[in-house]
């Protein structure tokens, strides 16, 4: 009878200590698809944010062509951060051989970066999404992000 | 016994659906999250592009002068006729446009980045004894000239002098001598034998084609490489001879420059390339521009 004592206490530890093991898994697996689930829909976020953002830049170039000194601003409504949590920004690089922009998310191994043919001349410039705008600037006739003023 | 270990199970299994709560709970906040509300934003970029471009071509057809017939070889602007006309393109249409749309486009002239002139011509110079030199223009920064000589026997010598007076240069002339030889003295041209009447002679700013209005044969050529006809002092038309059975016309536009004294039909205070301020705006979108017309063709 004591025997069946034991064994009971040690079904009870067998039957908590197994519990902790699959709630420890499971917890620790969906911290794994958690962050895979971000990442997939940080990317997702980006390439919509980054694929809009190509496209003001291409409509504010052929805008330029319209007229003299065209000034153009445009302020899409986009998320202040990307899948609810992490900060990104918008960085326009402009080289001898071509433009680029880059969207990139704070904290979060996400990148997108997009090659743009321009005829007009671009601004090396850098904004954050929750201020994100695109402009025209006509004095100078570049492309920017964030304010001709920057 | 059994009951101690069934409140066990029932602890275990609470904290199991916690735990499955937790995690569907959390999976279910990334995908809820916002998404980039793009497409609407960029159709009003399309928009203003596409008004400001509508915008360009309709001025351009309501700033053509209509009021002094005749004059068709240039594109200008009377300044007060442009003043009306923009205004009254932008009460009526541009309201129209943007009924029902969150949209203010205005369209304003700007006189004073727009460039003036004046214009002169001849509508038909025709069986008469011209002499003298009649000056049509003066002090142009550039120049453009059409003649068109639509019929003319014989003669022998100049029949139609245009003469160009430069700072640097003095008198340059365009020196017509018959239809089956034309000739071009000192400017540069060749080749321009046996064109047929009537022949159309096109300058602007010292490049220039004298081509058969008929057959379409051309022959182009460089007038003055020297300095391109900037800072043209003056421009006159020059009839020296008794002329038999011509007729004529021409038309010389000026940038820059005014009428001269001379009693030749000129007109000043025209304007050879108006500027309009315009201004698109949306709630998405703002766009002010300049847009400038017949730039190219100075």
């Amino acid at each position: 009878m004591n025997d069946r004592a034991v064994s009971v206490a040690v079904g009870t530890a067998l039957t908590l200590a197994i519990s902790g093991v699959l709630i420890t898994g499971l917890l620790v697996g969906s911290a794994t698809l958690l962050n895979l689930q971000e990442e997939r829909a940080a990317n997702e976020q980006v390439a919509d944010i980054g694929s809009d953002a190509v496209n003001y830049l291409h409509s504010f170039d052929r805008l330029n062509a319209t007229g003299e000194s065209v000034n153009a601003t445009a302020a899409p409504t986009y998320p202040d951060r990307i899948v609810d949590s992490y900060r990104y920004n918008l960085e326009l690089v402009d080289t001898s051989s071509s433009t680029q922009l880059f969207v990139r998310v704070n904290n979060l191994d996400v990148e997108r970066a997009y090659r743009i043919d321009l005829d007009s001349d671009a601004r090396n410039s850098t904004v954050g999404g929750e201020e994100f705008e695109v402009n025209l600037c006509g004095e100078t006739e570049e492309l920017t992000l964030g304010g001709c003023d920057q | 016994m059994k009951r101690d270990r069934a409140q066990l199970v029932l602890v275990g299994a609470i904290t199991v659906a916690i735990a499955i709560l937790g995690a569907v709970i959390l999976l279910n906040t990334v995908h809820s999250s916002p998404e980039a509300t793009a497409e609407t934003d960029t159709r009003s970029v399309a928009a203003a592009e596409q008004t400001l471009t509508e915008i360009e071509g309709d001025l351009g057809r309501i700033a053509v002068n209509r009021s002094h017939e005749g004059l068709r070889g240039f594109n200008f602007a009377s300044k007060d006729e442009l003043k009306s006309n923009v205004w009254a393109y932008e009460n009526q249409s541009l309201n129209l446009t943007t009924i029902d749309s969150a949209t203010v486009t205005t369209v304003e002239f700007n006189e004073i980045d727009s460039t003036g002139g004046a214009i002169g011509a001849n509508e038909s110079v025709v069986d008469g004894d011209y002499t003298g030199n009649n000056i049509v223009v003066e002090d142009a920064d550039d120049v453009r000239i059409f003649l068109e000589i639509t019929r003319f026997e014989d003669q022998g010598g100049a029949l139609q002098n245009i003469v160009r007076t430069g700072p640097n240069t003095g008198n340059q002339q365009l020196d017509v001598r018959d239809a089956s030889d034309v000739d071009v003295e000192g400017w540069g041209f060749a080749g321009c034998d046996d064109l047929a009447l009537p022949i159309e002679i096109e300058v602007i700013n010292g490049q220039g084609e004298i081509r058969s209005t008929d057959t379409g044969d051309s022959c182009t050529g460089d007038f003055d490489t020297v300095d391109n006809w900037e800072d043209v002092e003056q421009i006159s038309v020059f009839n020296n001879m008794n002329i038999d059975d011509l007729e004529a016309s021409y038309e010389i536009i000026a940038t820059g420059g005014e009428c001269g004294d001379d009693e030749v039909q000129c007109f000043d205070d025209i304007i050879t390339q108006p500027a309009f301020d315009v201004a698109f705006q949306n709630p998405n979108v703002a766009v002010d521009s300049q847009i400038r017309l017949w730039e190219d063709e100075s």
